[in-house]
């Protein structure tokens, strides 16, 4: 993305660049506290964590701003045209992961502090595997790498395998508490959904940096060929 | 608990410029073969492995160029200052004729008809590829007669009031009519330069061309001026073809259907001006469109 004859040009993109990837680590550690925060029933943690959203907010429109600026000033064409919607459009991807992590951690303050479920693992992991393909994503974006962002496109149906473990567990342990499992079984399933929805918004990351990288929007006919 | 992997930082891309690296998916910058699609279906004008020397033989600024210029389209040429945009366009009027040790060599056609063929009157054939240059020039003549000298010279009108009609027709064509229809007498020089390129305009469409050449037309004018002349052109290609080299890929984006990338004499691309400007195949052509050191 660099050696632009106009030399701030490349600075404002590398500008650009690093914000997104401050933001992706911020979702990232929002996103793990949220799931910390329901495997140790920390109520304390998850309300850190409803708050700290305004700061993945404050992001996204800093973000935005920044591309609708360089977009009007430079008037950029090809690859750093791309870069600059894709940027706006991955930053609004982001936001969303930051309101799922933040509905994880909402959630966790409505949860009876005594539960016990072997569902929780299940969406603890599912987190951890969401961390795994944002850490690679960013790694992915710094490079342009189209490789990567594949392979980070492929690790969604992990995660969506998952959702569909989480909900027959918590069905089967609804069976087996009766009534008063109810809203917790029901709270369980709605993580799992959230994070299963972060595997949504990491998939169309991974689709933007393939757009950035090779102009194609549809990156199932490159994983064909 | 399940274990998180560990926050690692990731690398950092930046601070090593690669100059000769190709981009995922682009023609790497040593392969000067023309990518894209370079005919059209019923073209105006089709040019065939065309070679311009200059300097008998010495200089060649025009390497094997074939490409198509087709009905109703404005094709836009674009490329480094030296590339041989300007030659490319006068070797399809022959005005590099006029030029002393220059040659062209390959066919190029107007209607299947090679306007290099023994038989071809320049004159004429000047008439139906008629050409705008970046400096407006009109001629130190009334702007009547700017407008009405080569309808005259080809014999396109026979009396005053065919030659009044031409000259209305064409300067209202050209934008410029309410602008100057009180002051037809005075001289064409004494004209705004925007103005002075409508005239210039006019002065081609009244001898009925097919196609219109245009080398930067809109370089020495305002953002108005260049407005008036983009809309116009537009309109012009409701019934013309027209070629422009332009150094503003903003103006080549917002007029152009097809565009021509040109580098040191080579067609590197040519194809949609959409996908040029969006999603270029060539490293060359990325590099230029985006100002990247090449
Ligand atoms: N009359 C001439 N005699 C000799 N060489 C010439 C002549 N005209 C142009 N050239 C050379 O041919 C090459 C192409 O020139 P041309 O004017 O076509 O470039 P261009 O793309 O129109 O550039 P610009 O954007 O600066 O107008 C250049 O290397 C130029 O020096
Ligand atoms: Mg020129």
């Amino acid at each position: 993305m660099q050696n632009h004859i106009v030399k701030s040009f490349d600075e404002e993109i590398e500008h650009l660049k690093s914000e997104i990837i401050t933001m992706a680590k911020a979702c990232s550690s929002q996103l793990e506290k949220s799931v910390i925060a329901l495997h140790r029933m920390d109520k304390d943690l998850a309300a850190k964590v409803v708050k700290d959203d305004r700061k993945i907010n404050d992001f996204q429109r800093e973000i935005e701003d920044n591309a609708v600026r360089y977009l009007a000033k430079r008037q950029p064409m090809a690859i750093d045209l791309r870069y600059l919607l894709s940027a706006m459009k991955i930053s609004y991807e982001l936001e969303r992961v930051g309101d799922n992590a933040e509905n994880i951690a909402a959630a966790v303050r409505s949860m009876a502090e005594t539960i016990s479920s072997e569902a929780i693992d299940s969406i603890v992991d599912m987190a951890g595997i969401c961390k795994i393909m944002l850490h690679d994503l960013i790694d992915a974006f710094s490079e342009l790498d189209t490789d990567k962002s594949i392979a980070v496109w492929k690790r969604d149906t992990d995660i969506n395998a998952r959702f569909l473990q989480v909900k027959s567990l918590v069905v089967q342990e609804a069976q087996a508490n009766g009534g008063c499992f109810l809203h917790d079984g029901y709270q369980l399933i709605h993580m799992a959904r959230c994070c299963e929805r972060v595997g949504d918004h990491l998939k169309n990351i991974a689709e933007d940096i393939h757009y950035i990288a090779t102009g194609d929007p549809d990156i199932r006919q490159a994983m064909n060929s | 608990m399940k274990e998180f992997t560990p926050e690692t930082e990731p690398e950092n891309s930046s601070g090593h410029p690669h100059t000769d690296k190709t981009d995922a998916g682009l023609v790497p910058k040593d392969d000067r073969r023309t990518v894209g699609e370079k005919t059209v279906e019923n073209p105006r004008m089709r040019c065939e492995h065309v070679n311009v020397y200059y300097n008998h033989g010495e200089k060649k600024a025009i390497n094997d160029v074939s490409l198509d210029i087709g009905r109703n389209e404005v094709i836009a040429m674009i490329g480094p200052s030296g590339c041989g945009k300007s030659t490319f366009l006068r070797a399809l009027n022959r005005m590099n004729d006029t030029i002393e040790g220059c040659r062209v060599e390959g066919r190029i056609s107007l209607d299947d008809k090679n306007i290099y063929d023994k038989d071809v009157d320049v004159v004429p054939l000047r008439a139906q590829v008629g050409m705008v240059f970046q400096k407006p020039n009109p001629f130190p003549k009334s702007i009547y007669d700017n407008v009405a000298y080569g309808a005259k010279i080809h014999g396109l009108v026979q009396n005053s009031s065919e030659t009044d009609e031409l000259v209305e027709m064409s300067l209202k064509r050209a934008g410029l009519w309410e602008e100057v229809k009180d002051r037809l007498d005075q001289p064409g020089t004494g004209l705004s330069g925007g103005q002075q390129q409508r005239l210039c305009i006019a002065r081609t469409i009244a001898v009925s061309p097919e196609v219109i050449l245009m080398d930067e037309p809109c370089s020495a004018l305002d953002p108005i001026a260049t407005a008036i002349i983009e809309d116009l052109i537009d309109e012009l290609k409701q019934e013309y073809s027209i070629a422009i080299v332009t150094h503003s890929m903003q103006q080549a984006s917002r007029i152009s259907q097809r565009t021509a990338y040109f580098h040191m004499g080579d067609l590197i691309e040519i194809g949609p001006t959409d996908q040029i400007f969006l999603n270029p195949l060539h490293q060359l052509t990325q590099d230029y469109i985006t100002g990247r050191f090449g």
